[in-house]
């Protein structure tokens, strides 16, 4: 009894060698071709692309001004270290609920500081309602 | 005994293996690495990026434009003036409609340069921008 001629005259199999050399090549070009790529990063929006709202009050505003030496101006009045900038938001959010948060960058500030001032901000409860914008240059 | 007799049977009788399991598992990858891969451009410098606590994972990121230490932009491994930003990130958005755009900035470059570049970036019509960093 020969198990071969049984079957095989029936129906012939499909050769799919060829098709499994295709599959396999396109399986090892998408493997080595992916990358994989993790980037963390936080969203940055500047006042100029806001849509003008239809509000007559400007919601209450916490300035923060990053000087060209690293320092950060709260409000035109005190100078804190970047480092001290979330308490000083978490303080503002608890008194002004609806308050948004400008960072104003000097120019030639650099961008570190500014996105670790962006970063207390929102780390001390202002996500979403913070703003990145560049100082005037005649300012001082 | 009976066990090897089995298995010499088997063997001897020259059958081909069933490759259909195989077969299944191999379009199964192959289908997920097509769907998953994005062809990114990277900007193909190296950047010391600022450390951040808030930073949320940026997903479907094929926008990538670095800012190096020394206030040059690079897009696609290729270096790019300011002025030609717009062009190169329009020609980005052409290829990747859907992508979100990261700039990658230098801690030591200059803040004129990231509000510029994201400007420019948001003149495309591209809204989600973000920047770079990583944990503390």
């Amino acid at each position: 009894m020969r198990k071969k001629t049984a079957h095989a005259n029936e129906e012939a199999d499909v050769n799919v060698t060829p098709l499994l050399d295709i599959v396999f090549i396109m399986l090892i070009f998408f493997i080595v071709t992916a990358t994989f790529l993790r980037e963390k990063g936080i969203d940055v929006t500047t006042p100029e692309d806001t849509p003008p709202e239809e509000q007559t009050v400007p919601p209450p505003a916490l300035l923060l001004a990053v000087q060209e030496d690293g320092f950060v101006r709260v409000n035109n009045v005190r100078i804190i270290d970047p480092g001290s900038v979330k308490p000083v938001v978490q303080e503002f959010m608890a008194r002004e609920p609806q308050g948004v948060v400008l960072v104003s960058a000097a120019p030639e500030s650099e961008s570190g500081i500014a996105v670790q001032v962006m970063d207390q901000a929102q780390d001390g409860g202002a996500t979403g309602r913070v703003s990145l914008a560049l100082q005037k240059e005649t300012a001082d | 005994m009976a066990r090897r007799n089995f298995s010499q049977g088997g063997g001897a009788a020259d059958e081909d293996v069933n490759v259909t399991p195989l077969l299944d598992i191999v379009f199964i990858m192959l289908i997920f690495f097509i769907v998953t891969s994005t062809f990114v451009k990277e900007p193909g410098i190296e950047i010391n990026r600022p450390e951040a606590v808030s930073a949320q994972e940026k997903k479907l990121a094929s926008i990538i434009i670095a800012i190096s230490e020394n206030d040059e932009i690079w897009i696609n491994k290729e270096r790019v003036e300011l002025e030609a930003v717009r062009a190169n990130v329009e020609q980005l958005v052409r290829e990747n409609p859907k992508g979100t755009a990261v700039v990658q900035a230098d801690s030591k470059s200059k803040t004129r340069l990231l509000v510029e570049v994201v400007n420019q970036i948001r003149a495309t019509g591209v809204t989600d921008v973000a920047v770079s960093t990583e944990d503390v």
